[in-house]
């Protein structure tokens, strides 16, 4: 199946690399017990109460933000692909659906599974 | 003008915010609580649904619930507006803003220079740039500490980051150490929180 319409969802590509993963929409700390290792964070935007996600997170996308945001600084560091900025992720993305994130073109496709 | 010290319950909810995740030593270590006093105080926090324990990632640590993050911001608000300190955080904020973009470009910078090369050593003109931050942070906590001392420390802990990038890179961003960036984005989520703004 096919998670997202071609197209899917782009962004500024902030943290390079490229994985597959289903999509986990995550609104508040409150949804923070939702995400699983290997899960694909998509959420408006990180402050330091979002940190320990990174290291369970195999990607992130955020709807705010640009290069130098905390969600990009955070996830260059924990070395997994990020694409912030990127408008409607939340209203786009389906929560669990697979997409593939790649991170140095700042792209969110659907992954077929 | 007297320098205002914080009740320790909007101090413990305070650092469970600038913190994020934090164990309850760490909670309490981040004012110099004390430890079985911040307990006590985070037991109180979680019956009222301020703060959640979880478990990320093979750690276990407090974080703020919605509930907590808005007493939080209230306590903060209150605080201001009681010590008349409003002005002098949102101007101080305002002087930050731009020294906020030339320390994220610089920790960016640094960043995508040394991604292909993690043990790379740290420049001598990014050692530069960040004790130029260094220096102009100084001043900048000095009229927040005037009226209220728990913004004390970011300078101190700043420079000592800085003082071990020259030996490990780690210190310049790195997540697992009290790194530059993690002092600098921990100021930066207090003025927000003090403010009751968005970035």
């Amino acid at each position: 199946m096919t998670a997202v319409e071609p197209g899917g969802v782009t962004g500024v590509p902030a943290s390079p690399g490229r994985t597959v993963g289903p999509a986990r929409l995550v609104r508040s700390v409150d949804d923070f017990g939702r995400l699983r290792p290997g899960d694909v964070l998509v959420c408006r935007t990180t402050d330091p109460a979002w940190t320990p996600l990174f290291h369970l997170a195999a990607a992130i996308v955020t709807e705010t933000g640009g290069l130098l945001s905390h969600a990009a600084i955070v996830a260059r560091e924990c070395r997994i692909p990020a694409v912030v900025g990127a408008a409607e992720a939340l209203s786009l993305l389906e929560d669990g659906a697979p997409v593939v994130v790649d991170g140095s073109l700042g792209t969110v496709t659907g992954a077929t599974r | 003008m007297t320098a205002r010290t914080s009740p320790a319950g909007l101090l413990v909810l305070h650092a469970v915010r600038l913190k994020g995740f934090a164990r309850t030593d760490a909670v309490a270590a981040r004012f110099g609580l004390d430890a079985a006093q911040t307990h006590e105080e985070l037991l109180d926090a979680e019956a009222y649904g301020r703060v959640t324990r979880a478990s990320f990632a093979g750690l276990t640590g407090w974080s703020l619930t919605e509930a907590g993050r808005r007493r939080n911001e209230a306590e903060l608000r209150e605080e201001l507006d009681a010590h008349d300190a409003r002005d002098a955080v949102a101007a101080m904020h305002d002087d930050f803003l731009p020294l906020n973009s030339q320390a994220t470009r610089t920790f960016t910078a640094w960043q995508l220079e040394s991604m292909d090369s993690p043990a790379k050593a740290v420049p001598g003109d990014l050692i530069g740039q960040l004790a130029g931050l260094a220096q102009r942070l100084h001043p900048l906590e000095r009229r927040l500490t005037e009226r209220l001392t728990r913004f004390g420390g970011y300078h101190r802990r700043f420079a000592e980051a800085l003082a071990h990038a020259s030996d490990d890179p780690a210190w310049v961003t790195g997540m697992e150490v009290d790194s530059c960036h993690r002092v600098w984005f921990e100021l930066h989520e207090d003025l927000v929180a003090s403010l009751g703004i968005s970035r």
